[in-house]
């Protein structure tokens, strides 16, 4: 059975108050859920929160889910609009403002240079200067491989803004391995 | 919203769509475009290796993000009403899943469920630890109590359904995978707990080996 067609079939269970149903649901999808929200966050006790409420709107709204997106993309969905509102009480800048959160990239120019050896902790370093809006599409693309579209639906932006919106955070992202010493030939 | 129209867009619009070429979400006519382009492109292989390491350092970084703890499903369950889990351990099948990412969980399924040849020297426990391709329960088989069983699962059953099966009779993976893809599989220590293992054995689709110990 293909896992899209299991989610299904958890959802419709859920939809019928049936409390394993949700149990299973939260086992297959939680940590990725979390993951992404901590890559738009970057906090582990906001981002514990929004699995939670998720799980709960998935509790409370599953039998409205009309199912023209994978439950996964669904899933990802409510969590973003969780994520959004909490965040948005917290800043005045916009999320999905890809320039305004961006960090200084002199901050911690020596913290990457000490880690350059260790490519992976570059790169760790790299996307953490990244603005959430950046962040986020490379969580949504790389880990979480959703296509054009439902990053679209996802982000509620037109599918060639999903494109550019990529190509500005590899862009951005290979700039600051360069300031960390890493030359990757582009851009 | 400051998605901004940047004089330096690549004019190929295969340049743009090279990442969702790697992560394998492109359509048919999209995916020749790219194909295409590499073909054609004597730097096309630059790029596509670029995205490439993207992917993978990005994925690495991911999975060390590490996952919700336990008291966030348990404040859910409490939230909604449900009865807690008879069981404080968290399933292997439930670790496996978190562990990886989509891209992965098909790879991690067909590993947990590898065919095996049902050989019985296969299937008897001699108690040495297989190679450790997973991680197993905390407290291991040896400190486990209640009822178990040794369990193959069903080669082309996937990861979620062995998940949610055993979430749905509080079962929990206590051991292996073990040589021939064996499975200890524990129940709460009662006769509710054997009874559950046994429809685990029982499960359409799911099983291809089952014996209680």
């Amino acid at each position: 059975m293909e896992t899209d067609d299991h989610d299904r079939q958890l959802v419709a269970r859920i939809a019928k108050r049936d409390s394993a149903a949700l149990r299973a649901l939260y086992m297959a999808h939680s940590t990725r859920i979390y993951r992404f929200v901590l890559s738009l966050a970057r906090n582990e006790t906001l981002a514990e929160d929004v699995v939670s409420e998720t799980f709960l709107k998935v509790w409370q709204k599953a039998g409205s889910f009309e199912g023209q997106s994978k439950v996964s993309t669904w899933l990802l969905t409510i969590a973003r609009n969780q994520a959004i509102s909490v965040l948005r009480k917290r800043t005045e800048a916009p999320i999905d403002d890809e320039k305004a959160a961006e960090q200084k990239d002199e901050s911690d120019t020596q913290e990457i240079l000490t880690a350059k050896k260790d490519k992976g902790a570059v790169m760790r370093a790299c996307i953490d200067k990244l603005s959430p809006a950046h962040r986020e599409i490379i969580d949504l693309v790389y880990y979480q491989d959703r296509s054009i579209a439902e990053i679209a639906g996802i982000l509620d932006i037109p599918e060639n803004t999903v494109k550019t919106r990529m190509f500005h955070a590899r862009k951005h992202l290979s700039e600051h391995f360069r300031r960390a010493g890493i030359d990757r030939g582009w851009p | 919203m400051n998605d901004r129209i940047e004089e330096d867009l690549p004019k190929n619009e295969a340049e743009l769509l090279l990442p969702f070429y790697v992560n394998g979400t492109l359509g048919e006519k999209e995916q020749r475009l790219v194909e295409a382009w590499l073909s054609e492109n004597a730097e096309a292989a630059d790029h596509l290796a670029r995205v490439d390491e993207e992917l993978t350092l990005t994925r690495a970084d991911a999975e060390m993000r590490g996952a919700p703890p336990r008291r966030v499903l348990d404040n859910l369950m409490a939230e909604i009403g449900a009865a807690p889990s008879g069981s404080g351990r968290v399933g292997l099948a439930e670790r496996i899943w978190s562990m990886l990412s989509p891209r992965y969980a098909l790879a991690g399924a067909a590993a947990l469920c590898a065919v095996v040849a049902l050989e019985s020297g296969y299937l008897v426990y001699s108690g040495q630890q297989a190679p450790a391709q997973y991680q197993t329960a905390t407290s291991g088989p040896e400190a486990f109590s209640g009822p178990s069983a040794m369990v193959v699962f069903a080669s082309d059953a996937g990861m979620d359904a062995i998940a949610a099966r055993l979430t749905d009779l509080d079962l929990t993976i206590i051991d292996g995978p073990k040589p021939g893809g064996v499975f200890i599989v524990g129940a709460p220590d009662s006769e509710d707990g054997k009874a559950a293992l046994e429809r685990l054995g029982k499960t359409e689709g799911l099983i291809q080996f089952f014996q209680l110990r």
